[in-house]
C-alpha cells in the first residue's frame, strides 16, 4: 500500500497542459517542487482530518518521577495508551484534580494518562511511575499520526496510501494548483475540484472516521 | 466491455483522434478510465476479494500491508478464523472486556482494524499456523492490455466513461468542464444505486463494513459550476 509520488505528479502534469514526464521540462506556470508541497500539504490536511495512518508506538521509555513525556514523532492525536500490557484510561487534569490534589506527583503503577494543559504533544501519567515500575516496559500509545514528509528534495519518494487516496489528493494538487494566483488561474476549476474533493473526505470520514 | 471498447467510447465522446491525438492522449485516457473504475470501487465497496492473512505466536498488532497479498486492500467485511466469525470491535470495547485482552492466548474471537493498516487481534495465538480468512473491499488491478475487462459488474461499466469524460474536461476548464458535469452526475447516480444493492447484500451477510451513502453527500454544490466574468487586462 504505496504510491510513488513522482508517479502521483506525473500522473497530473497532461492536467496542467505540460507533458515532459521527466517533470523538468514544459511546466510553465508551476514547478515540479511546487507541486510536490501542494502533494504534502494535501496529505497531512488528510493525516489530520481523518485517523488513517495509525500506529501502535512503544518508544517512549519511562523514567521513575516523571510524569510527562513527549509524545512519539509525526504525533496528531493519542487514540489509546497502555503500559505493561494493561489500558490506560483517558482522563482529564479537572478530573484528576478533583480525585487527587497530589495528581502531579504522586507516585505509584500508572492508571491513567492525559494530555491537557501539558504543551503540545504531551502525554502525562498519573500516577507517576515509580522504579519498580520501569522494568514493566516502555509506554504504548496507539497514535493518529502524519505520514512521512512528501519533500521537495524527494528523500522519501512514497506514500502510505491506496491508489484510490492517491487520486484524490491528486485532485486535491489540481485544485490548488489552478486556485494559485497566476496567468494559469482557474478559480471554477478549483471551486469544482474542490466540491469533488469533499465527496471523498466524505465517504473517507464515513469508512475510517474523523478525528 | 474490454479495455479497448471503453477507450473507443470515451474517444468518440470527446471527439478526438485515437491514431493522432490533439488535444488528449491515449494514456490521458486510460489514465481517467483507470481513476473511474477506483472510484467506482470506492464508493460501492463492490470488489470483494478473500484473503488469508497469517498470525504469529504471542502478537497481537499487526500491520496489514506487510502481507504482500494484502496491496489492494480498502476495508474489511468479514473475518473468520478456523471457520468461526471474528467480530469487529473497537480498542475501548477490548479493554471494558478485559485489560490483560493484550496478553490474552487463544484462538482469535475479536479483531479491531484501525486506520488503513494497523490490526489488533483478540486473543492472541499462542502457536504459529494460525490464519485469519478476511473478506475486504479491494481495489481493483489498473487495466492497461486492450482485451482487460474492468472487475466490476457489466452493466456498471457503461458508467466509467462518463467520469473520464468529466475528468478530462478539467484540463479545459470553463463551459466544457460546465457541460461535463451531467457526466459526472450520471456517474454517480449509477454508483448510488450500486451502493444501494451493495449496502443490502452486506448487510443480509452481517458484513462489518457498508458503502458509503450517497445519498448522505449534497450533490447540488457540485452540480453548480458559477463561470465568472473575467476583467479585462
Amino acid at each position: 500500500m504505496s504510491v510513488s509520488v513522482l508517479t502521483s505528479i506525473a500522473n497530473l502534469l497532461p492536467q496542467l497542459h505540460a507533458t515532459d514526464s521527466t517533470l523538468s521540462g514544459d511546466l510553465v506556470w508551476w514547478s515540479k517542487k511546487e507541486l510536490i508541497r501542494f502533494l504534502d500539504e494535501a496529505l497531512k490536511s488528510f493525516a489530520k482530518r481523518f485517523p488513517v495512518f495509525v500506529r501502535q508506538d512503544t518508544s517512549v521509555t519511562l523514567v521513575a518521577g516523571t510524569a510527562a513525556y513527549n509524545a512519539p514523532s509525526r504525533h496528531i492525536a493519542t487514540l489509546y495508551a497502555a503500559h505493561n500490557s494493561k489500558p490506560l484510561a483517558p482522563a482529564t487534569t479537572l478530573e484528576l484534580e478533583c480525585f487527587d490534589s497530589n495528581y502531579l506527583t504522586t507516585a505509584g503503577t500508572p492508571l491513567k494518562f492525559y494530555e491537557d494543559k501539558g504543551g503540545v504533544n504531551k502525554i502525562a501519567l498519573h500516577p507517576v511511575p515509580t522504579s519498580g515500575d520501569i522494568g514493566a516496559g516502555a509506554l504504548e500509545v496507539i497514535q493518529a499520526e502524519y505520514p512521512a514528509d512528501v519533500d521537495e528534495n524527494e528523500v522519501n519518494p512514497t506514500m502510505p496510501v491506496s491508489l484510490v487516496i492517491a487520486d484524490y489528493l491528486e485532485l486535491c494538487v489540481l485544485r490548488d494548483a489552478y486556485h494559485k494566483e497566476s496567468d494559469a488561474q482557474l478559480p471554477e476549476v478549483a471551486g469544482q475540484l474542490a466540491e469533488v474533493v469533499k465527496m471523498f473526505e466524505k465517504a473517507a470520514g464515513e469508512y475510517w472516521g474523523t478525528i | 466491455m474490454n479495455f479497448l471498447a471503453l477507450q473507443t467510447r470515451v474517444i468518440e465522446r470527446i471527439d478526438e483522434d485515437s491514431s493522432t491525438p490533439v488535444h488528449w492522449t491515449l494514456a490521458e485516457i486510460k489514465l481517467a478510465l483507470n481513476k473511474a473504475q477506483r472510484l467506482w470501487a470506492f464508493l460501492t465497496l463492490c470488489i470483494e476479494r478473500s484473503k488469508t492473512f497469517e498470525l504469529t505466536a504471542n502478537q497481537t498488532f499487526y500491520t496489514i500491508s506487510s502481507d504482500a497479498d494484502f496491496t489492494d486492500y480498502l476495508l474489511p467485511l468479514r473475518v473468520t478464523c478456523s471457520g468461526l466469525r471474528v467480530q469487529s470491535a473497537r480498542i475501548d470495547e477490548l479493554n471494558a472486556l478485559n485489560t490483560n485482552w493484550r496478553t490474552e492466548p487463544g484462538t482469535p474471537t475479536r479483531y479491531a482494524q484501525l486506520g488503513f493498516n494497523l490490526l489488533a487481534v483478540n486473543p492472541r495465538p499462542g502457536s504459529s499456523g494460525t490464519s485469519l480468512s478476511i473478506t475486504c473491499a479491494c481495489e481493483p488491478p489498473a487495466l492497461s492490455g486492450d482485451s482487460d475487462t474492468p472487475e466490476i459488474a457489466e452493466e456498471d461499466q457503461i458508467a466509467l466513461p462518463d467520469y473520464a469524460q468529466f475528468y478530462l474536461a478539467i484540463k479545459d476548464g470553463g463551459l466544457e468542464l460546465k457541460n461535463a458535469l451531467e457526466y459526472l452526475d450520471r456517474f454517480l447516480t449509477a454508483a448510488q444505486a450500486r451502493s444501494e444493492f451493495v449496502r443490502a447484500r452486506n448487510r443480509a451477510n452481517q458484513f462489518d463494513v457498508a458503502p458509503f451513502d450517497l445519498r448522505s453527500f449534497d450533490r447540488s454544490r457540485m452540480m453548480k459550476m458559477a463561470l465568472r466574468e473575467r476583467k479585462a487586462a
